[in-house]
């Protein structure tokens, strides 16, 4: 391909999702914060003293909890990975609609309720909606998730435009005493150039997330099946079993793990006779990537516990890699000032076209060169400036 | 290849050396805050700071020469 080539197709990819590009950095600038915008909202509940290495009667705790959401059935119950407290999340049905349930915390050593959480509304649900579906479920995640691969194909091809820029120029040369448009031409390549690395990390597993509700389908049609095949034809348990005999069986299949979270019968991460509880590990990748331990729940027998596949895995991991909020607060203040010059670089990209040079000019200016072979790389002081 | 550069045309080692050196240190930085806590997270910081840093330095190295122009 040469240069006019690589330049055709850079500048449409961009053109044609700036706009949703622009709307996904916007409103990521909040989301990266929403875990300390959360606790701010709604602080922390107060955590008594307790007696060292108490647990919960979490049998207890979701009976109280049930009792109180009378016509509900539990969904998930999950452990927070820092301190002592755990939710009870309970809905109409075990599969959504509805999406949210009600959150009901619970302290993990002694069992006592916290006030019931809010439901998730207001600006974070609305920069969450508007970042990940625009409101229209799985076409909205799919659409992102085609706008972010035009923002891949923006970035590689405005690397390699990059290239008969810079033939004369030293890198990070910014000729500020030109016209604003060659300054902002050089801004443009010098804020690509210098971040191209983490912009393609976010956007490529921004593209992964994208493909969440696809990759879950796959598991629960793939693994979860096989894990589960054998009661297939089985009816529905009648009557649950105790969850703390669950919790214990996951446990002491993986000593060196900690429960992330329970997914109840009948939700879409088990299978209607088994408690799922997915296990994690300790460092900040491990703890990503979690295991489920299938729990028969009317025996509390373990019936497999495996890895998850590869392809659950890579979004796994995908999630930490584009969300920025693995690294302390420091990570999330870097991930803002980056995707601040990526707002920069989409700015000055739309800059860039909106003054381009026009047709009659441009043509007047170029040299004739009926092979093309001076736009490969000398030419584009004259064509493009 | 040298033979028939252009004198002042810069090959593509001198063009992408600098940023292929902050790709490297930015996927470091990347990949070590996942991999531990600690010293790995601020590992992390150091690496991901430094693509900003260029970006700053270079901005404003060129705000002062174009301001140094503006006065001669």
């Amino acid at each position: 391909m040469n240069f006019r080539t690589w330049h055709v197709v850079h500048k449409w990819s961009s053109l044609v999702a700036t706009a949703f590009l622009l709307l996904l950095c916007l409103t990521g600038l909040p989301l990266i914060y929403h875990e300390e915008i959360g606790h701010w909202l709604e602080p922390h509940p107060e955590l008594e003293a307790a007696a060292p290495g108490a647990v919960a009667d979490v049998d207890q705790v979701v009976a109280r909890t049930l009792a109180a959401r009378p016509g509900e059935v539990v969904r998930f119950v999950t452990f927070d990975d820092e301190d002592p407290i755990g939710y009870v999340i309970t809905a109409p049905t075990p599969v959504p609609p509805p999406e949210d349930g009600h959150v009901q915390p619970f302290d993990a050593r002694t069992g006592k309720l916290f006030d019931p959480l809010p439901p998730d509304e207001g600006f974070m649900r609305i920069m969450l909606e508007l970042h990940t579906d625009l409101f229209m479920g799985l076409p909205g995640y799919l659409f992102l998730g085609f706008m972010g691969l035009l923002l891949v194909v923006a970035t590689v091809t405005g690397v390699v435009l990059y290239t008969p820029f810079m033939r004369k120029l030293d890198f990070g040369a910014v000729r500020a005493a030109r016209s604003p448009r060659v300054k902002w031409l050089d801004i443009h390549n010098l804020l690509g150039i210098a971040t191209v690395a983490w912009v393609l990390v976010v956007g490529v597993t921004g593209v992964i997330n994208t493909l969440a509700l696809p990759i879950l389908g796959l598991w629960q049609s793939g693994q979860l099946a096989e894990m589960t095949a054998p009661y297939r034809d089985l009816p529905p348990p009648a009557r649950l079993g105790s969850l703390d005999a669950a919790l214990r069986t996951a446990r002491a299949a993986a000593p060196d793990m900690n429960v992330s979270f329970v997914a109840y019968p009948g939700t879409q991460f088990s299978s209607r006779h088994h408690y799922a509880v997915f296990m994690r590990g300790n460092t900040p990748l491990t703890s990503r990537l979690i295991k489920p331990a299938l729990v028969d729940a009317q025996t509390g027998k373990l019936t497999d516990m495996r890895e998850l596949p590869l392809y659950v895995r890579v979004l796994l991991v995908s999630q930490p890699l584009h969300f920025g909020d693995y690294g302390g607060l420091p990570l999330k203040i870097l991930w803002t000032v980056l995707d601040l010059v990526a707002i920069a670089i989409l700015g000055s990209g739309l800059y860039l076209w909106l003054r381009r040079p026009a047709p009659a000019a441009r043509r007047a200016r170029a040299p004739t060169d009926p092979a093309g072979r001076a736009a490969g790389a000398a030419q584009p002081k004259e064509t493009w400036q | 290849m040298s033979a028939t550069r252009i004198p002042g045309r810069r090959t593509l080692w001198q063009i992408f050396r600098w940023p292929l050196a902050l790709a490297l240190t930015s996927a470091v930085g990347l990949v070590s805050a996942l991999v531990g806590d600690g010293p790995y997270d601020a590992l992390s910081w150091l690496m991901l700071a430094l693509p900003c840093a260029v970006v700053a330095a270079a901005l404003w190295a060129s705000g002062r020469r174009g301001r140094a122009q503006g006065r001669a």
